[in-house]
């Protein structure tokens, strides 16, 4: 077995015996005595010859107690290692799995496959596990064979935005334990890392240009696109765009110059007779955005039918112009705006907004708010309300205001699910339409009526983006049909499984989805590249695995595992070598007396 | 040693000698006319035995009355008396000096003088150190010269003393005082003391740190005799050696004692001179109480 210090000038430790023996030396003084029986102790053959010093410290227990200490002390300090018959090791392999890494593609199998190859020979054994930055992404390797593991690599698709790494670190540490290694495959030479985490860069600086935003207008002219092209390197870029229709129509490549750090915005108008088409740049090394899909964006509206008059169609109608939700509704409703008399009952089948008709009493009282989403930053101190009626709160129905004991405003959800905002007063005998705060309730609410309706959308998300506001609420998964088409022309139906409202994500590269109702088309999304940071290629860089002597001395050997107690030991063999000058100090007192 | 306390322990030793001598009345002597008891018939008042009277008895001791008894002549025979011989050897090395030794070994000589002369015995006295020695007159020892003679012997320490050297007289109490702290063979000292109808008596001083002198360390021990300095580290094992080598070493002695018959006693130097021959010397019949 070999044996190897770690630590060699902890061997300087050993320098303390011959201080303690120079200490014991000087510290001890031998008496002198007449004696007449000394014919007895050479009888004994005790006597030294000229070796009377050291003979002193052999019959010293503290000596030899604190010689011991420094001996014990010095092998702690020299750290000594014993050579492992059998030298394995485990390595966390944790890729950045950010689009930037695209620009780095070709090299990256190569450059791993390097490194990867020098880690391994400093063990017999390597045992590799390789993560994505996503944490909740499943492993993408484990096992020994470097071959095998780059084979899996290729297969790998880097498009997503920037990730914090660290967790998945974090999970990568606790499976190598603390002695494996943990590296961090990247195209960033710098930015902090946690510790015991090496870097791999593999990127190289590139000069790259794309869409870094893109907003679709109506105008007089029609619908008109207006795309942001980036170039993010140092030197002019010159690069061609046309727009495509998802039939295959194309416009004439036209050409465009952009400076150096600097933007160029094209405009357009949509293609004639689409709904959605294709900007697409000339491809460079990353081509995650070189191409955006565009739609003709309309919002999800809750369709608005105005019931009675005067002021509640004055209030109608600017809720039609101001509120992005609204809209005027055609054959089918989905929210109505009325005046209700106690005596009448909230209209079944659709949602509504409803106030009373005239009040009966005037209402006393502090304005106490309800505990609910649609009051979130609101105040209401200011609301003026000289008469009120007098609703029975039911079972289900939800508060919002009170004015003392009276409920001012309240959502009431019948049985249906359909939920209708009840006010206690009317619009002419209260300020409530001057009030910010009843203008942000009436738009939340009906926001929530147009998520919760099945009217015609179309937006614009980012690649990844959560799903989750896309479906109608209270729709369930089997009523519905997703599909992504990609820009190739491939088409795909997404699986609306149990939790597709949590977990459901837009596709990591540009493309449309299309979502279905009952048969009937809902939506038309858009799916655009959107985060920009990761298009930036010029400070990528290339950084190799730091030297690893002195691990690989570790990983070859073994500490010595009993350093602990070894250490109980050094303190102890002090405390009774303590005890013992103590004692030896007491006699001399007792003596001396 | 001055003489203020050269007459000290004179006093001291005499008033001892009041109460305790040299057990002179144990034995039967022959020799001189004295106060002891002696191995023939005498002139003492203690009535021996009677016999038939012959020419040339002394008239004075027939028995008159058995005569008006008898009409015939017989003695009365008393028992003889003499005067005890006592040959006292002192051994005057640098070992009996140290300390409290030095002390007890005045008193012993001034007790054992004192002692000798009180029962009217005849008394000689050596000096010895290792192989000179030298007679002392009895003045001289009373008149505290034998300590400046004593000192003034340039013997060598190592030798062991030849007491057959001394001319000790036949039938006399021989008594060695010496602390026996010399290496050699003990056999021919205790034979000297006993040969040629002598009794013998050691008288053997010793201190407590010979006995056990509770070393622990580093020690620079100087030779009392030879003044040389020998360097030792004595830990609880050197010192149990050194006790169990003591011990054997008295054994040795006391053993020899044993064969030759002759009394040894060990007298502790410290503490009175009195308690310190009581201790032992009355047990095993080295002293006797003054009748």
């Amino acid at each position: 077995m070999s044996f190897v210090f770690g630590n060699p000038w902890g061997l300087l430790g050993l320098l303390g015996v011959p201080v303690l023996v120079l200490i014991y030396f000087l510290r001890r003084k031998a008496k002198v005595e007449v004696v007449t029986t000394l014919f007895l102790l050479k009888r004994l053959r005790r006597e030294s010859k000229g070796g009377r010093r050291f003979e002193k410290l052999e019959r010293s227990i503290p000596f030899w107690l604190q010689l011991l200490a420094v001996l014990l002390l010095t092998w702690i300090l020299s750290k000594p290692k014993f050579g492992n018959e059998r030298a394995m090791q485990q390595v966390a392999v944790i890729v950045d799995s950010s689009a930037s890494m695209l620009g780095c593609r070709n090299q990256f199998g190569e450059r791993l496959g390097t490194a990867l190859r020098e880690v391994a020979a400093e063990a017999d054994h390597s045992v590799f596990y390789v993560l994505d930055h996503d944490a909740r992404r499943s492993r993408m390797y484990q096992g020994e064979n470097i071959d095998e593991l780059l084979m899996v690599m290729e297969g790998w698709d880097p498009k997503d935005g920037a990730r914090d790494p660290r967790q998945a670190i974090r999970i990568g540490r606790s499976l190598v334990g603390p002695g494996g290694r943990v590296i961090y495959v990247t195209d960033h030479a710098g930015g902090d890392l946690p510790l015991g985490c090496e870097r791999l860069a593999v990127g190289s600086g590139l000069a790259n240009c794309g869409f870094t935003g893109v907003e679709v207008t109506r105008s007089d002219d029609g619908w008109v696109w207006s795309a942001m092209v980036r170039n993010y390197g140092d030197g002019e870029a010159k690069r061609e765009w046309v727009v495509e229709t998802l039939d295959g129509r194309r416009t004439e490549p036209r050409g465009v110059v952009i400076g150096g750090r600097s933007f160029v915005t094209l405009r357009g108008v949509f293609p004639e007779g689409v709904d959605r088409c294709v900007l697409r740049l000339s491809d460079d090394e990353m081509g995650l955005d070189d191409v955006v899909p565009i739609v003709k964006e309309s919002p999800r509206v809750a369709r608005l039918e105005v019931l009675g008059g005067g002021r509640v169609v004055e209030l109608g109608d600017r809720m039609v112009e101001g509120f992005e939700h609204v809209g005027e509704a055609g054959e089918v409703a989905d929210l109505r705006l009325g005046i209700l008399n106690l005596d009448d009952e909230v209209r079944i089948g659709t949602s509504g907004i409803y106030f009373s008709l005239g009040g009966q009493e005037s209402p006393r009282g502090r304005i106490l708010m309800g505990e609910s989403e649609l009051l979130r930053g609101l105040n209401f101190q200011a609301l003026k309300v000289a008469k009120v009626r007098r609703w029975k709160v039911r079972q289900g129905d939800e508060v919002l205001l009170w004015m003392g004991e009276v409920p001012l405003i309240f959502v009431r959800t019948a049985e249906d699910g359909l939920r209708s905002l009840v006010f206690g007063f009317s619009l002419d005998e209260s300020n409530a339409l001057k009030l910010p705060g009843v203008a942000v309730l009436l738009h939340r609410f009906c926001e929530l009526v147009a998520k919760a309706g099945d009217a015609k959308f179309a937006m614009s998300v980012d690649t990844g983006q959560l799903l989750s506001g896309l479906f109608p609420t209270g729709v369930s998964g089997d009523r519905m049909r997703l599909v992504v088409r990609d820009l190739k022309g491939g088409e795909k139906e997404m699986e609306l499984g149990a939790e597709f409202r949590r977990v459901l994500r837009a596709p990591r590269e540009p493309s449309f989805l299309e979502l279905d109702l009952d048969g009937e088309r809902l939506a038309e999304i858009a799916v655009q590249f959107g985060d920009t940071r990761e298009a930036d290629l010029s400070r990528a860089g290339s950084v190799d695995l730091p030297e690893r002597e002195v691990r690989l001395a570790e990983l070859r050997t073994r500490g010595d595992w009993f350093w602990r107690w070894f250490g109980v030991g050094v303190l102890v063999l002090s405390l009774v070598a303590w005890y013992y000058l103590g004692s030896d100090l007491r006699g001399r007192k007792v003596g001396g007396e | 040693m001055k003489l203020e306390v050269l007459e000290r322990l004179e006093l001291e030793g005499r008033r001892v000698a009041e109460r305790l001598r040299l057990p002179l009345g144990s034995r039967v002597w022959r020799g001189q006319t004295g106060e002891f008891r002696g191995g023939g018939v005498g002139s003492s008042v203690d009535f021996q035995d009677h016999r038939a009277y012959v020419v040339g008895d002394d008239p004075r001791h027939i028995n008159w009355q058995a005569y008006a008894r008898t009409g015939e002549y017989s003695m009365k025979l008393y028992r003889e008396e003499v005067r005890p011989l006592v040959d006292v050897v002192v051994d005057v090395s640098d070992s009996m000096w140290l300390d409290l030794k030095g002390k007890r070994l005045g008193e012993l000589v001034y007790f054992l003088v004192n002692g000798v002369g009180q029962v009217g015995a005849s008394l000689r006295v050596w000096m010895v150190k290792g192989g000179e020695f030298c007679e002392m007159e009895l003045d001289g020892v009373l008149g505290h010269g034998w300590v400046k003679e004593s000192q003034s012997l340039s013997g060598a320490e190592e030798e062991v003393p030849d007491l057959s050297r001394l001319g000790l007289r036949s039938g006399a109490m021989r008594v060695l005082v010496s602390d026996l702290l010399f290496e050699g063979d003990p056999g021919g000292m205790i034979r000297s003391l006993g040969d040629r109808g002598g009794s013998g008596l050691l008288i053997v001083p010793f201190a407590r740190e010979e006995e056990d002198p509770g070393w622990d360390g580093s020690y620079d021990f100087i030779d009392a005799e030879l003044r040389t300095k020998h360097p030792y580290e004595v830990g609880a094992g050197v010192l149990e050696r050194y006790l169990a080598s003591y011990r054997r070493h008295m054994a040795l002695w006391r053993e020899e004692c044993l064969k030759g018959q002759v009394t040894m006693m060990r007298v502790r130097v410290e503490g009175g001179l009195y308690e310190s021959l009581v201790e032992e010397g009355l047990r095993v019949g080295g002293l006797e109480v003054v009748p």
